[in-house]
């Protein structure tokens, strides 16, 4: 199957953020397209991979690392984070305790984990649970715009995992940056900023509705 | 206490939902609210696929548990794993106590032990015996700030000349950074490498130390050197995190068998962890020299489905004590051949080989151990079937699609 000269790269990406955001269901949605409103709370970490078909010359491995919503407190993430190449940062849209956190979470990262070039490792906000979002606290997400401005993320997303909404065109995103960095990061660009919000292939989808 | 209760008779300055002051009912109300959802976000989550576990009831009694034992302990605090830890017990209890609930043949002395209305208050007070156990595996007492900060800047360094080929990312290497290279963690991990794995199995251990020798042979097998002694670190580290530790191995193996790991465990003891680790990696070695980062990770993370979880336990006990406990005889036979034949997954050891466990006789019943022992053969037992079939249940509907109601054929609901 595979094609002789096939690029391969293998990628190490986080998923983080506080407790029962839905980061399982979002890897199990986007690994296994499956959904279950039962799984258990993640002890530590768990772990899993996804292959990419990105184009006819380019197969991607996705390293998935599910990081407990509480390890924030602890002291491994450091060891959880290593070597990590991107990162999904997730907030229930439901909870506006989860969405405070996010800064927190992305804090973490930024100080545990760089790229080679010292920049930070590209980071993409997921908004889950949008499906729920009727009840959310989030009367105008489109603010989330200049909040990912502001603290450096390189796109945010409305998901679901429950109607699988959002977590393929996010991962594309995340991978397409990813990708980007991996071509330049041995010729630093002159302007130096890592870090674009708005780009045409990581901006986030207008309005993105949803059921 | 609800503060809404309270008649008016405290000072007001403290006494109002805006104080902030630590001794203001309210806001220690606040706290305790806070407190209970975080509980019971996890409780909620407990064997989803267990029916006991859905009990309204029985997730207000753990929550009720797991609420009391944190206030009961504010250092530690509430760490994601306890309820796991408390519904094995809180299973057991119940299924002893109403088993035995219609037993005329009990002594009246009997009956009152065993009288279900307490069921949760005997569950706490295991609980609590086991908490103490496993606190230090839970407890987050971490490095000196300074410290911290030194090791920070230095892995910032090193990591700005690192190949960033992910192939050969080692997650799990040089702990040193991390716990200080003369911490007494590490000190402790070098015995435990060192020693206790190279006596347990020197195939693997010379295969791993000549791995970690020249830099150029990083490929596909290195971070296999790096996940290995990740479990072992975990065991003899505050630090700790691992799930195999922190949960007693409870999602390694399901529920029956995790009744049989824990009834080897208090009957034993703490130390006994340890070994069950190095015992669990053995299981797998094939699959960890063989395979590459992901499918190691994945068996690591993903511990194969265990037949005979009672050889392990044998195994365990032999790793410990060779002159005591004759190496069960499946591993034997396996240990001699496995470099002859091909890898496999060895996750099913013939089941008629091994003796039944012979723990040494709990003259001291530790903890939990002795009260819980002698429901969990009985339940697990029915366990086992109704484990196979969910999982069975479970495969079934990963092979479907995501069960979307057609929603044509679907009556329009009348109101």
């Amino acid at each position: 199957m595979a094609a002789q000269g096939k690029k391969e790269h293998l990628y190490k990406i986080l998923v983080i953020g506080d407790l029962g955001t839905g980061k399982t269901s979002i890897i199990k949605r986007y690994v296994h397209q499956f959904f279950s409103p039962h799984y258990r709370a993640t002890i530590g970490v768990d772990f899993a991979l996804k292959v990419l078909n990105w184009d006819n010359s380019t197969t991607i491995r996705l390293q998935l690392w599910d990081i407990a919503g509480q390890e924030r407190f602890g002291n491994m993430t450091r060891v959880y984070y290593k070597e990590a190449v991107g990162a999904f940062v997730v907030f229930d849209v439901t909870r506006l305790s989860t969405f405070e956190a996010v800064q927190m979470w992305k804090a973490d990262l930024d100080n545990k984990v760089l790229l080679p070039n010292g920049k930070a490792i590209p980071a993409v906000l997921l908004a889950n649970k949008c499906d729920l979002a009727s009840e959310g606290f989030l009367g105008n997400i489109n603010q989330l715009d200049d909040y990912c401005r502001e603290k450096g993320f390189h796109a945010w997303f409305e998901t679901s995992a429950k109607e699988n909404i959002g977590i393929e065109e996010a991962a594309r995103s995340l991978v397409a940056k990813i990708l980007e960095n991996d071509e330049t990061i041995d010729h630093p660009q002159p302007d130096g900023d890592g870090i674009r919000v708005g780009e045409e292939d990581g901006r986030a989808p207008k309005k993105t509705k949803c059921c | 206490m609800d503060p809404h209760q309270v008649t008016a008779s405290l000072d007001v300055a403290l006494n109002n939902p805006l104080s902030q002051s630590e001794e203001s009912p309210w806001n220690r109300f606040f706290q305790d609210n806070d407190l209970r959802q975080l509980v019971s976000q996890d409780v909620v989550r407990t064997f989803p696929d267990n029916q006991f576990f859905r009990q309204d009831d029985v997730q207000q009694m753990m929550e009720d548990i797991l609420f009391c034992y944190v206030k009961e302990n504010p250092d530690l605090g509430y760490r994601q794993g306890m309820h796991e830890l408390l519904a094995p017990i809180l299973f057991v209890m119940n299924a002893e106590m109403r088993d035995v609930e219609r037993d005329e043949s009990l002594t009246p002395v009997l009956k009152v032990v065993m009288d279900p209305s307490f069921i949760e208050h005997d569950t706490y007070a295991i609980f609590t015996e086991l908490m103490e156990m496993v606190e230090p595996w839970y407890s987050c007492t971490g490095l000196e700030a300074d410290q911290v900060k030194a090791r920070q800047q230095a892995s910032l360094a090193q990591r700005k000349n690192m190949s960033r080929d992910p192939r050969t990312s080692r997650p799990f290497e040089d702990n040193s950074e991390f716990y200080g290279p003369s911490s007494a963690i590490s000190r402790k991990l070098d015995v435990v490498h060192n020693i206790l794995l190279k006596k347990a199995d020197e195939v693997l251990y010379h295969h791993l130390k000549q791995l970690s020798i020249p830099a150029q042979t990083y490929g596909m097998c290195v971070p296999l050197l790096h996940t290995f002694p990740f479990p072992l670190m975990l065991v003899s580290t505050p630090h700790t995190h691992s799930r195999w530790i922190r949960l007693l191995f409870g999602r390694e193996f399901p529920l029956p068998n995790v009744l049989e790991v824990w009834d080897a465990l208090f009957a034993d003891g703490p130390s006994l962890v340890d070994y069950m680790c190095v015992s669990m990696l053995m299981h797998i070695r094939e699959v960890l020299i063989e395979g590459d980062y992901a499918t190691s990770m994945h068996h690591l993370m993903h511990f194969p489905t265990v037949y005979e979880v009672n050889y392990l336990i044998q195994r365990s006990l032999h790793l410990r004590n060779p002159s005591q406990h004759p190496s069960p005889r499946v591993w034997a036979h396996r240990h001699h051949h496995q470099q002859h034949n091909p890898p496999s997954l060895p996750t099913h050891p013939s089941p008629l080989s091994t003796p039944t466990t012979q723990l040494q006789k709990p003259s001291r019943p530790k903890q939990a151990g002795a009260m819980a022992k002698q429901a969990l053969t009985s339940a697990g037992k029915q366990l086992i079937w109704r484990r196979e079939e969910e999982e069975e249940r479970e495969k079934e509907v990963r092979r479907q699609p995501t069960p979307r109601p057609p929603l044509a054929l679907q009556d329009p609901s009348p109101l």
